[in-house]
């Protein structure tokens, strides 16, 4: 079995849950973590011979000590996506910081607030629905989590301006650890845009874990992107669990740049006729780390359409994993399903693994996948240069090309400015 | 047009198909003949007894004893996306043979001759009409021996071995030992090490150097007896620039019990060589409640060993229960070529977990997978393929093409291609795509006047043309009509 990291084993020494945690009047709560920990220790960590996680090996995990966030002030200077922003929560070290969110002027319809917030007075009702596929990591943040963001849409609003959702981490020179519960809930017809930035900066170790449970109801429409620069040192393991009800429309573009073990889950459940869910991957990581990406879609009603595009570059040492999965049920006749993933090795020692699995019990579906796995294209490498750009400038600007398509459904503005920041954080490593 | 019209424009095609379903699985017959068998059951006696009806060398028999004890610590895999009850090893015979021993062809059981002519093989060399040059030489397999080997005598004048493998332990022991387990490693995985303990027969074939085969090699397997397990081992070595086209056949009578087959083949192509491996799989399928039939675990790799090397799979996988199979390239050489054709249909209760691995080591290596996958009835099909690029491998090349058919709505399509690459100069391509037959393409064939059944076998033919391009004539033609016979009863 894999071994935990100390930090960990301390946390939990003896099968007991700390008492530092949020809500321990509760005693569902509390039960559902006792339940969820004992489920962690007997399982443990998953290791190689799980298919899953085949491609990523959590060893390095090991060798790390962290240590509780301490919420200290964070050092970054905080960069927006977009300046037209409707509200922002700005979480530090997985906490809410009320002095830095601006959560004052929300429109009619938009609540967001955080689980501590939530969990506080006698009363208050489990709010997070069962997990597809909730593996190991799952029961560790149940065990564990101390806070996440609480945002809800009521039935009908239609909220125009995008939601701001940035993660900081303080900088200290121990490893921090955290793990974050987040529950984005959208009422029937609601609509809504949330932006999310989560940035590290180099001198940053972190180990955390983020479990975001999302529900749409029917005819809802939820776009979100989420921009990740992880630092060289950062294990982070995400879980996006989306329920798509009848009508609704899930996009999400989710950008991953760097990091040591980064492992994005993304479960989506297309449950009523004519969901739609959307899926863009950007993967970038060129130092000595591993990013999985794993795609389950899972089409579960007739009429039912999902769209996945995914990019992966990998460089220096790393690997860059995609497992993407499509699952057709019987009942889902007419399905839509269409995966893309393509991969670019930028050295001689990357290693980029895709396995794009394709499941399905109807017949009278249109399914397809493709995937593809190559270095920059010589050819239009040798064009450009002919036509006097130098070869730097010509694999930038093949890089880019490559990852464009990606981006192409944004309106102009937020297309270039998030295209810039990646290429600025891809070059310079800025933040 | 609506739904309710589409449904029943939908019914009814389906209805009018039904007849399609009266041709049944034509070699389930049984043929009553004198065999001897092994102790029922599986233990290191077992594997002795097999050895020594063989008349084994010691090595053989050590090989084969450190199979087997391997092989008790060893777990069936169950990653396959196949549901079976367990399989009882214990409850089955490990060697069954015709008692009567042949010295030449013309002794060979007229009972024998007989069960091969009804099945379209030839095993006499008289068969042939005067004047015309033989086209096939054929290995015929009866449940645990092999029977008849045809044309032996003139492919030894040009050098060519074609020969039991059981014969070959006895006359070129040193080729054997050479290159036996070479590429399927005795402990490769649960089913090839079952057989290397208790492997009975199958075929051998050497072509020395510069040599091209003048005929198609061919063996012909048979389960006959009840109860009764095949584990064949068949073995092709390809010297430096010689060319060989082997194909393998197999059909099994019907019975209510599921009878395990468990082979392994393994190819080596040294510099310049050339191997092309076709498969026409037919074992009985079990019927229409999914009762019954072959469980095929069957494993089967080529080495490229030599620079310029080729190995190519072609494989029409329509009988069998259970299919567990995945023909693999290991293209060590430099500018060596893998090859994997396949077309599997799965009817009835039958399952199918097929695919190739190609690993490629040496540079510019090129590999091309095309599958072509066909659902039917209850039928499970998965597509499973690894294309593996290792660091030393400039310029690697592949294309993989994955198609599936699903015809009607109680079957299930599955691809899980792995891609693994270490090399920025490899380039991968991988596409795959889900499609049924549309009412459209019907419609438009019984406009031009064809019936229901033929239309469905037009278009499922033309689904798997690219495949079947690639099998030699004579097997084209058996494999088309053997895909129409095995979708019947898929409708309605």
């Amino acid at each position: 079995m894999q071994s935990i990291p100390t930090y960990l084993s301390q946390r939990i020494a003896g099968g007991v849950l700390p008492a530092d945690l949020p809500g321990q009047q509760h005693a569902w709560l509390v039960q559902k973590r006792e339940a969820a920990l004992l489920r962690f220790l007997n399982n443990g960590l998953p290791t190689a011979q799980d298919e899953d996680w085949r491609y990523t090996h959590l060893r390095a995990i090991e060798k790390e000590t962290f240590h509780l966030a301490d919420q200290s002030t964070p050092t970054q200077t905080i960069e927006h996506m977009t300046q037209d922003f409707c509200g922002s929560a700005v979480f530090v070290d997985g906490i809410l910081s009320k002095t830095l969110s601006k959560l004052d002027n929300l429109p009619a319809g938009l609540s967001v607030s955080c689980v501590r917030e939530k969990l506080k007075g006698q009363q208050a009702d489990d709010f997070f629905p069962a997990m597809i596929g909730a593996d190991s990591w799952h029961d560790l943040n149940t065990a564990l989590f101390d806070d996440g963001a609480v945002i809800d849409v009521a039935a009908g609003a239609v909220i125009e301006k995008p939601l701001e959702v940035i993660c900081l981490s303080t900088k200290q020179n121990n490893a921090t650890a955290y793990h974050a519960k987040n529950s984005i809930h959208l009422g029937e017809n609601a609509s809504l845009k949330i932006y999310k930035s989560k940035i590290s900066n180099a001198s940053h170790v972190i180990f955390s874990t983020h479990m975001n449970h999302i529900t749409l109801q029917k005819g809802a429409k939820l776009q979100r992107i989420v921009l990740s620069k992880h630092a060289d040192t950062t294990f982070t393991f995400v879980h996006d669990d989306v329920l798509i009800h009848e009508g609704a429309v899930f996009e999400k573009t989710a950008i991953n740049l760097g990091g040591k073990i980064i492992r994005q889950k993304t479960t989506m459940n297309l449950a009523g006729e004519n969901a739609y869910a959307g899926m863009n991957i950007l993967t970038h990581t060129a130092q000595d780390g591993t990013t999985d990406a794993l795609v389950d879609m899972r089409h579960n009603a007739p009429h039912t359409q999902s769209k996945q595009l995914i990019r992966s570059l990998a460089g220096g040492k790393a690997r860059a994993v995609f497992q993407g999965k499509i699952t057709v049920a019987q009942i889902a006749q007419k399905t839509d399903a269409a995966q893309n993933h393509q991969g670019m090795l930028l050295s001689d020692t990357a290693e980029i693994d895709a396995k794009p699995t394709l499941e399905i019990y109807a017949d009278d579906v249109k399914c397809s996948h493709g995937n593809t796995c190559g270095a920059l294209d010589e050819t239009a490498l040798f064009y450009l240069r002919s036509r006097g750009i130098p070869k730097e400038e010509a694999e930038r600007l093949l890089q880019q090309a490559f990852i464009a398509e990606l981006f192409e459904p944004f309106e102009e503005s937020l297309r270039d400015s998030l295209m810039q920041r990646i290429t600025d954080i891809i070059e310079k490593g800025a933040a | 047009m609506n739904t309710a019209e589409e449904l029943s424009g939908k019914a009814r095609t389906l209805s009018e198909l039904k007849p399609l379903t009266d041709k049944g699985y034509a070699q389930g017959f049984v043929t009553d003949i004198e065999q001897e068998f092994a102790p029922k059951g599986l233990s290191e006696d077992t594997v002795r007894f097999i050895s020594a009806k063989k008349n084994e060398p010691e090595w053989l028999l050590q090989w084969r004893l450190k199979a087997y004890r391997h092989w008790l610590t060893m777990t069936e895999p169950d990653w396959g996306k196949l549901n079976h009850p367990p399989i009882d090893y214990q409850d089955a015979y490990y060697y069954a043979a015709p008692k009567k021993k042949l010295k030449s062809l013309d002794e060979v059981d007229p009972q024998l001759l007989e069960t091969y002519k009804k099945l379209g093989i030839p095993i006499s060399e008289q068969e042939t009409l005067a004047g015309v040059e033989p086209r096939i030489a054929v290995d015929a397999v009866f449940d645990s021996v092999s029977v008849a080997t045809t044309f032996k005598k003139k492919l030894e004048d040009i050098g060519v071995i074609f020969c039991a493998i059981s014969e070959a332990v006895q006359k070129y022991p040193e080729l054997v030992q050479q290159y036996l387990g070479s590429v399927v490693p005795i402990y490769d995985n649960y089913f090839a090490t079952l057989n290397c303990a208790v492997f009975t027969d199958g075929s051998f074939v050497y072509i020395p150097k510069g040599v091209r085969c003048p005929m198609e090699l061919s063996t012909y397997f048979r389960i006959n007896a009840e109860n009764t397990g095949q584990f064949e081992r068949t073995l092709i070595i390809a010297d430096e620039g010689s060319h060989v086209s082997y194909l393998e056949g197999c059909t099994a009578p019907k019975r209510d019990e599921n009878q395990l087959h468990a082979a392994v083949v393994e190819l080596v192509a040294l510099d310049n060589a050339q191997i092309k491996y076709s498969t026409v799989q037919n074992w009985y399928p079990g019927d229409e409640n999914g009762k019954g039939g072959i469980y095929n675990f069957v494993t089967k790799r080529g080495a490229c060993r030599g620079d310029h090397s080729k190995i190519s799979w072609t494989q029409v996988e329509t009988g069998s229960a259970i299919t567990w199979k995945y023909p693999s390239c290991i293209l060590q050489g430099d500018h060596s070529v893998g090859e994997f054709y396949s077309v599997a249909m799965t009817n009835h209760y039958q399952q199918a977990d097929t695919g190739t691995k190609m690993i490629h080591i040496g540079k510019n290596t090129k590999s091309t997978i095309v599958s072509k996958g066909i659902s039917a009835g209850k039928g499970q099909n998965t597509y499973r393929g690894l294309v593996k690029i290792m660091p030393k491998a400039e310029g690697a090349r592949n294309h993989t093409q994955c198609d599936s058919l699903l015809i009607g709505d109680l079957c299930g399509a599955h691809t899980i291609p792995y891609i693994e690459s270490r090399n920025r100069t490899a380039r991968l391509e991988h596409e795959a795509t889900t499609s049924k037959i549309s009412e459209d393409q019907l419609f438009y064939c019984r406009q031009r006047g064809l019936s229901s059944e033929d239309a469905v076998g037009l278009i499922v033919n033309g689904f798997c043309k690219e495949v079947l391009n690639e099998l030699p004539m004579e097997f084209a033609v058996e494999a088309q009509k053997l895909l129409s016979i095995s979708l019947e009863g898929s409708v309605g």
